[in-house]
């Protein structure tokens, strides 16, 4: 009876293991029938067996072109273009080292100095202030005005300084946007912000490249550096002690500086952000770094860069680098530009608000030119002289 | 005020000039970009 009950017990396990059995013996047949039809087929001349592994550092087959993954590897690593078919031949480029030198930079110290020069200026600013007050109009103001700057000056100048003060504050805004405004608005409301802002700064740029060729035909005339402007540098163009008043044109030295530096910083940050908006159809620090290094000047030596030429994405790393620099050094500018045009100096915004100044004013701060309009209005008057009645 | 309020429009129609031709005609989709009608044979 016993050895009846341990028959009943293990006959359902010796089936299912004959069972188990009987399938291994089937899928292994299968596989094997699979595995003979793919050989009947004649593999291509030159294929790879899948077998065959690298031998004495030669890849089997050729068909990596090298000796090794790893040679292949270490070049894509240092930044070998491969081939792609699709428009975006950057794509090619699978590891540019240089971008991430790039990251860093801009995400790190860059961003800290550039920040740390505004704060700067505003301060150095604002101690000027509380040490020299606003200058005022030391014989007071007369009462009669005369016109410094026509409607179409004006214009040109408040289109570039409008465009200006948006570009600012949407450049800003892209580069310290994220670690000061997002915090305090939150995502929601910070990425359709920042993204309206972003193509602001796209469309708003041309306003500005208009206002700065405008400003540079009509100003320039009256910008080139003459004599007295070393007088009224060497003077600190009365801006440090009262009852001084160096002699100065339309423009004093201070205000031709500024046009200079608008001019050439305006245009270069233009151009750089016509790289960036445009990306990819520009060599501008190739031919710039190749030009200057014909005559002497290796800029890449003194700052540690690579030598040029330059891959497409590295133009733009440096045009990137480049247009934020730039700019916040016109930020710096303009802030102190502000400064004097407004709170600094008492009768100063008339110039760009009405376009008439105090006689005295101008006596004080461009006693030459208003010599030269009174000398062309006392021409004029003689000139008109009363005809005899006939 | 009359070249500040001049300045603004003029600024105003620049960049909605610029927004419409860059959006028009310069921006390239991302489905033309990442695409391709050749094809890369080993």
């Amino acid at each position: 009876m016993s050895s009846l009950r341990a028959l009943r017990v293990w006959l359902p396990h010796i089936f299912s293991g004959l069972w188990l059995l009987v399938c291994a013996a089937l899928v292994s047949i299968a596989l094997t029938s699979a595995g003979l039809a793919q050989s009947s087929v004649r593999p291509p001349e030159g294929a790879v067996n899948g077998d065959a592994g690298p031998v004495g550092g030669a890849v089997p087959g050729d068909a990596l072109g090298t000796t090794s993954d790893s040679e292949t590897w270490r070049a894509v690593r240092q930044g070998v273009a491969g081939t792609v078919s699709i428009p975006d031949r950057n794509a090619a480029t699978l590891v540019q080292s240089d971008g991430e030198n790039w990251r860093l930079l801009r995400n790190g110290p860059m961003f800290d100095y550039l920040g740390l020069a505004m704060i700067g200026t505003l301060l150095l600013l604002a101690l000027f202030f509380a040490f020299r007050g606003r200058i005022r109009v030391e014989h007071g103001l007369s009462g009669v005005r005369i016109k410094r700057f026509s409607t179409i000056e004006r214009t040109a100048h408040w289109l570039m300084a409008l465009s200006f003060i948006i570009l600012a504050i949407s450049g800003l805004n892209i580069s310290f946007g994220r670690e000061l405004i997002l915090p305090l608005m939150g995502k929601d409301a910070f990425g359709p912000m920042a993204g309206f802002l972003k193509q602001t700064h796209n469309y708003v740029a041309f306003a500005f490249m208009l206002g700065l060729a405008v400003a540079f035909v009509m100003w320039i005339v009256h910008n080139v550096p003459n004599r007295q402007d070393l007088i009224w540098i060497a003077k600190g163009g009365g801006m440090f002690s009262k009852g001084v008043h160096p002699p100065a044109r339309k423009f004093n030295a201070g205000q031709k500086i500024i046009f200079w530096l608008v001019v050439i910083c305006g245009l270069s940050v233009s151009l750089s952000g016509w790289a960036l908006l445009f990306p990819f159809e520009h060599a501008y620090f190739t031919d710039t770094f190749v030009a200057l290094s014909a005559i002497g000047i290796d800029i890449p030596a003194w700052l540690g860069l690579p030598e040029p030429p330059y891959t497409p994405i590295q133009e733009q790393q440096f045009n990137s680098v480049w247009h934020a620099i730039m700019a916040v050094f016109m930020i710096c500018v303009i802030l102190a530009h502000i400064y004097i045009g407004t709170i600094g100096m008492e009768g100063a915004y008339d110039a760009m608000g009405s376009g008439d100044v105090d006689l005295n004013w101008a006596r004080e701060h461009h006693s030459l030119w208003v010599e030269q309009i009174e000398k062309a209005e006392a021409r004029s008057s003689n000139d008109v002289k009363p005809q005899p009645a006939e | 005020m009359r070249a500040f309020l001049l300045s603004v429009v003029i600024l105003l129609v620049i960049a909605l000039g610029a927004g419409f031709v860059l959006n028009s005609q310069f921006e390239t989709s991302a489905g033309r970009a990442y695409s391709t009608d050749n094809v890369r044979l080993p």
